[in-house]
């Protein structure tokens, strides 16, 4: 559990988080019990725990009504992850084998079905409908970014008004949706639901583009895993729209990124392409704007301890370098 | 399904309900996906909650919608089969975990619209013995399977949905719940017959457990009406291409 300096406000209660995790994720079949396993002790940043915990604090705070929810939903991301995972065929994840590189395709799948049943389990324990009715539109609604994004590999025409719709459904609404019950399980007026989840959308949105260009411009080391692989998967992200508009290197880039059987060394000379154009810098102003947004809606809130951190970790998201 | 005449509205609104929620908005899953199924696949979970419910009288709404939730339950899950270890292309292993996971949201998502929280544990119970299943099936792969280790893999991976079947067929209908464990045992032994029809090497065990269904048809006839456990029992057989004497005088 990284990130402890946003969430000292959250701390004594995120730990009881990461001590149900522990206790949810124990399993009896001895597969099952190694995979999971592995997937906590990968750690994770538990931002999206942090982030309900959090939203829960500007209003009326109960961690008993908070605790399914943040447990459920870092299961959900979990089992996205290991999903994710077999989908790019991903070997490596913060530094660490992942579980498809150690057991292969079948068991990682089991293991993520494991996981949402084990989300399912913590659900029925809120006891609301329309809490738990968000969170599965939510989980389809990720499906659907992750399908749109395959779909539409390798198609260099897309522009920033498909790139945003897939990084909202991607990633942005699973932080929107963290940050909403957050506040709606403490009894949030609408005005303080509808602040939180956008604040949430601004981030999720910014965490994305960030990921997208450190995707480029990362130390592998400290990525924890290869740069690079949205160019090897094809996957069209917002640094490579901006740079395909510059006209001294687009007809190269152009080739390089449609073609669905580049080598590596092609793979290395359109990452250089990216990082010689105005790409990086151009998403960059795009995250600061979003950053900017999360924050500002912030000042209806009430300036209390967790207001401060909840900008903290916003202007985190905007810097961070893994 | 002609065969299965006491139940055919029930499966035909169950079918209207799952073609309704199966549209995916960037692409149709037949385009996505090369998804093969037989009868058995399409029909068999909800004709075994219907039927149940049918032998105490008339299927009511909640058995309608808890008969699509375990249909999208074993569709995510027969989707996510389609991925294995061995070799395949980028799209052969890429689309089938997506949709698999876009129809398991969907019956999340119905669970709650149609207020079906009370039934959940049930759910989440067979999710996990499913998954155990399959890990235990991959943990006996390279080794010659025992009769022993294979019934624990299909009790897992199959009898645990029909199992779940029957019951909430039972607890849908508001059966007394003295009456669930019957019912189970009948959901057992037709997953059982059902996953065995589908691996030659264990068709052998398909007669068995169609003989204690039967058992298990006449054992219930002295208090329900058995007719739609009968036609359930002959689709399986038909289906199964499983040829049975049968000498019960209920038939």
């Amino acid at each position: 559990m990284k990130n402890h300096k946003f969430f000292k406000e959250i701390l004594a209660d995120l730990k009881k988080v990461e001590k149900e995790l522990d206790k949810v994720l124990k399993v009896n079949d001895p597969v099952l019990s190694q995979t999971c396993i592995s997937l906590l002790q990968a750690g994770g940043k538990r931002m999206r725990p942090g982030f309900t915990l959090l939203s829960g604090k500007f209003f009326d705070y109960s961690f008993e009504k908070l605790l399914p929810i943040a447990v459920a939903l870092e299961i959900i991301h979990m089992a996205t992850l290991v999903h994710d995972d077999v989908v790019d065929a991903s070997l490596i994840r913060r530094g660490r084998p992942t579980l498809v590189a150690g057991w292969g395709n079948e068991v990682s799948i089991a293991t993520g079905d494991y996981l949402l049943a084990k989300a399912l389990e913590q659900i029925v324990k809120i006891d609301d409908n329309k809490l738990s009715a968000y969170m599965a539109k939510v989980c389809i609604d990720m499906c659907q970014g992750e399908i749109h994004q395959l779909k539409y590999s390798y198609d260099i025409e897309q522009n920033f008004k498909q790139y945003l719709y897939r990084i909202n459904r991607k990633t942005a609404l699973l932080i929107s949706l963290c940050c909403k019950l957050g506040a709606m399980a403490c009894k949030a007026h609408s005005r303080g639901i509808w602040i939180m989840s956008t604040y949430g959308h601004c981030l999720g949105i910014a965490f994305q583009i960030v990921d997208d260009i450190l995707d480029i411009t990362a130390d592998p080391k400290v990525l924890g895993k290869p740069v690079g692989n949205d160019v090897r998967q094809g996957i069209i992200t917002l640094p490579m729209i901006f740079a395909l508009k510059d006209p001294k290197i687009a007809e190269r880039l152009k080739e390089l990124l449609a073609s669905d059987q580049k080598t590596e060394d092609e793979v290395q000379e359109a990452v250089a392409l990216i990082k010689q154009s105005d790409g990086i810098a151009k998403s960059n102003e795009i995250v600061q704007r979003y950053i900017k947004k999360g924050i500002k809606n912030l000042s209806e809130l009430p300036d209390i301890p967790a207001k401060g951190a909840l900008i903290e970790l916003a202007e985190f998201v905007g810097e961070r370098s893994y | 399904m002609a065969v299965l005449n006491s139940i055919q509205f029930e499966l035909r609104d169950v079918e209207t309900q799952m073609s309704k929620e199966f549209g995916l908005k960037a692409s149709g899953m037949k385009d996505l996906i090369q998804l093969q199924m037989d009868n058995l696949d399409q029909f068999l979970l909800p004709a075994i909650c219907l039927a149940v419910a049918r032998t105490a009288g008339p299927v009511n709404n909640t058995v309608i919608a808890l008969s699509s939730v375990l249909q999208h339950l074993y569709l995510a899950q027969h989707i996510h089969s389609m991925v294995r270890d061995q070799e395949m292309t980028d799209s052969e292993r890429q689309y089938p975990i997506l949709v698999g996971d876009y129809v398991f949201g969907q019956s999340f998502l119905k669970m709650c619209e149609e207020d079906l929280f009370k039934y959940v544990s049930h759910f989440v119970t067979a999710i996990k013995k499913i998954n155990e299943g399959i890990v235990l099936r991959w943990r006996l792969k390279n080794q010659k399977m025992s009769v022993k280790d294979y019934k624990a893999v299909i009790e897992k991976e199959k009898a645990s949905l029909t199992v779940l079947a029957a019951r909430l067929g039972a607890e849908g209908s508001n059966l007394k719940s003295h009456h669930f464990a019957k019912f189970e045992k009948l959901g057992y032994n037709i997953g059982m017959a059902w996953a065995a029809s589908i691996e030659p090497q264990y068709s052998f065990l398909t007669q068995e457990y169609l003989s204690k269904t039967m058992a298990n048809i006449n054992d219930l006839q002295e208090t329900f009406s058995v007719q739609p456990l009968q036609e359930l029992y002959n689709f399986i057989r038909q289906e199964s291409g499983t040829d049975v004497y049968l000498s019960s005088n209920i038939l």
